[in-house]
């Protein structure tokens, strides 16, 4: 009885062993090169998908390849390849799929490369490595192929993440309402900016004259502004048609919401006499990186 | 009167409704032109993309250098105002820097400006928002030569047996001067065995070379023929710029049989009805089977002969890009001018080589309703002849 016992054992074990043609001389596949990892550009307030692509090779044929996963990260980023996921500085999960016009598969004729593409939607707000404080780094791509025996060895590409000087502002026009001759705005109109790119902001403003149907239109200056609901004359910053920096708080997102937003608020003065008729002008909201 | 004493700058709210439906940012990206290593009478080129999310309409974009010292070294393949049309949501701008053989040697820092205006009119009693994006540009300009790249990239090609190894490197040249590796060093193993090396190879001689701050692929071969066996191996490649090692990869190389790493056969070639009707056109398909290792560029050759085996006319398709083990298939529309035997003769043209041909005999005959048309005006024609000559003929016996 016993006998048969350790007999079903080591029978059972054999057709383990031999049953899985994986588990017995499975070598696991390795990424490597030749790759592609070249990011151009990023889209202002949306993802913009980023691609890595890479050869992944099985010693045993490009067909035992059952897929990759990636890993994104700044290349200085704390934890490295096990990074925690966040949109600024580590993307994790990313999916690959099969490229046949990198590197086809062919099958059955000993065909050990395939192609792969990972490719992550990346926030509008990622971390810049060109410029500003992250420029002595750049931006990696980790792939690690597997088969039916797990995943093999990774291999790392690098690019560099551009950055993206982007704002947006809400609402699109400042109105200033209705205003008696010869007075100033009776409640300021607020304007909010909003960083829609990947770098600290700063702003820079210039304006033209409101430009009335008939009879004088209001020069530049008469529209005054400032970061607070200010008073008219006393703490007000007078537009101008040359372009004026006005400091504002508009760090680097690190989320797509809240968004990183300021408000300006803005008020004109009326002329005393000689306007005519509904008016209308510009102001030009400029960003500028203020690192 | 009360009334008169205000001036109405209306803020027509249902105008603004209509007027202030799209709302889009607007970027710069990458926002910095930077380079440290400029030579007097040295250049390079770097592509900004303006970007949006919304894009519905044309944007009328001005760009200015501001009036630093360099202004009149940087210049792009736009114009100072330009129009960014509806559906774009990235586009790109190129901006050239063009550093004068007299430059003087330091930092030159400054801006370049890109304003977008949807050239909407503002809502009456409304300044509309103009979104701008500041890119900044930071050059140095030296007198140092710089030797600085990276190998980015590379690719060790499948080959025939026989053939050199061949090597792309994708480089980045970050310094002043062009740049090729030294020496690059290849190593070939067996897959089983990663220890015995099979094979080595140097590569020193280099026909191509990345100019100053360029990113470009470079090709490369052996000197020596590779005469391993057809199948793949292992291979290690590590590129040196003197003694330096800049990159050392493992990779596989793959060798093929003679002939068969580009190769294709015309699979075949039918005409939709080998009765061709007079000035109708009529459907001819070949269909072309990539049995190669790599993708081809193909294209279809047809002659056409006629019964004396005279060459009266010739048909070349536009290239079609087939993957290994994928078929090309060709749809060209014939049109007969004559009746008579034709013979149809096709190949197909790839990688400089030639397919096998295949043939079709066809017959351009006129259809029944042609053919009564045809006989009609016959008739017609006759009658008119015979008509003409009868007036003539009184007309003639009436003055003599």
């Amino acid at each position: 009885m016993k006998t048969k016992k350790i007999i079903y054992i080591i029978v059972s074990i054999a057709i383990l062993i031999f049953a899985d043609p994986v588990s017995a001389d499975n070598n696991l596949p390795y990424a490597g090169e030749p790759s592609s990892f070249v990011i151009s550009s990023l889209q202002e307030g949306q993802t913009t998908p980023i691609t890595c692509t890479a050869t992944l090779t099985d010693p045993d044929g490009c067909e035992e390849i059952t897929g990759a996963a990636a890993v994104m990260f700044r290349s200085n980023i704390a934890g490295y390849t096990n990074c925690a996921a966040n949109g600024r500085n580590c993307y994790r999960n990313i999916s690959c799929s099969y490229n046949p016009s990198f590197d086809p598969c062919e099958s059955g004729v000993g065909d050990l490369t395939v192609g792969y593409d990972c490719v992550a939607n990346v926030q509008f707000y990622v971390d810049p490595t060109d410029a500003g404080q992250y420029e002595a780094t750049d931006w990696s791509c980790e792939v690690t192929p597997a088969d039916g025996g797990g995943p093999g060895s990774p291999a790392i590409f690098n690019a560099e993440m551009p950055s993206n000087i982007a704002l947006d502002t809400d609402p699109l026009e400042i109105a200033y309402g209705t205003i008696p001759l010869g007075e100033i705005s009776a409640t300021a109109a607020v304007m909010s900016v909003i960083n829609s790119g990947n770098r600290s902001l700063d702003i820079q403003l210039s304006g033209t004259d409101m430009i009335c149907p008939a009879g004088t239109d209001i020069p530049v200056g008469n529209a005054q502004y400032n970061t607070f609901d200010f008073e008219y004359d006393v703490s007000g910053l007078t537009l101008t048609d040359t372009l004026a920096t006005l400091t504002m708080e508009l760090p680097q997102p690190s989320d797509s919401t809240p968004t990183v937003e300021a408000d300006t608020f803005w008020e004109l003065q009326m002329l005393a006499t000689g306007v005519s008729g509904s008016c209308s002008g510009e102001v030009v909201f400029n960003a500028l990186a203020d690192d | 009167m009360k009334f008169k004493k205000f001036l109405i700058i209306g803020c027509i709210i249902f105008g603004c409704s209509l007027a202030c439906s799209v709302h889009a940012g607007f970027g710069v990206s990458p926002s910095d032109v930077n380079n440290y290593n400029l030579l007097p009478e040295s250049s390079f080129e770097k592509v900004l993309y303006l970007n949006r999310s919304d894009a519905e309409q044309s944007l009328f974009i001005s760009m200015t250098v501001d009036d630093g010292l360099v202004r009149d070294w940087i210049t792009s393949d736009r114009a100072d105002h330009f129009v960014m049309p509806a559906g774009a949501i990235s586009f790109p701008v190129t901006i050239k820097v063009n550093v004068p053989v007299d430059a003087e040697m330091g930092n030159y820092r400054g801006t370049i400006k890109f304003v977008a205006n949807t050239g909407d009119p503002a809502n009456p009693g409304s300044a509309q928002a103009v979104l701008g994006a500041i890119a900044k540009y930071n050059l140095k300009v030296t007198n140092t030569n710089i030797t600085d790249y990276r190998v980015e990239s590379m690719n060790l090609l499948r080959i025939e047996k026989g053939e050199p190894l061949s090597l792309s490197l994708r480089i980045r040249n970050l310094g002043n001067t062009a740049v090729a590796p030294t020496r690059v060093h290849i190593d070939i193993m067996s897959i089983a065995d990663a220890e015995n090396i099979l094979e080595s190879h140097d590569i020193t001689q280099f026909d191509e070379s990345v100019p100053a701050f360029m990113k470009t692929e470079i090709m490369m071969h052996t000197a020596e023929n590779i005469n391993l066996e057809p199948k793949s191996y292992r291979a290690e490649v590590t590129v040196y710029q003197d003694e330096k090692k800049l990159r050392k990869e493992k990779m596989i190389l793959e060798i093929f049989e003679v002939g068969s790493l580009r190769q294709g056969i015309l699979t075949g070639m039918e005409l939709k009805n080998n009765l061709m009707e007079i000035d109708k056109p009529v459907s001819l398909t070949a269909e072309f089977k990539n049995t190669g290792h790599e993708s081809l560029d193909s294209k279809l050759l047809l002659d056409i002969y006629d019964k004396n085996n005279r060459l009266v006319g010739k048909f070349q398709s536009e290239p079609v890009k087939t993957q290994p083990t994928q078929t090309a298939v060709y749809d060209v529309s014939l049109m007969p001018r004559k009746s008579g035997e034709y013979i149809i003769k096709g190949v197909v043209e790839y990688d400089g080589k030639v397919s096998e041909g295949k043939e079709i005999n066809a017959s351009g005959f006129y259809s029944t309703r042609s053919l009564v048309v045809v006989i009609s005006l016959g008739i017609v024609n006759l009658l008119l002849l015979i008509g003409l000559m009868f007036v003539s003929k009184k007309v003639f016996a009436k003055r003599f």
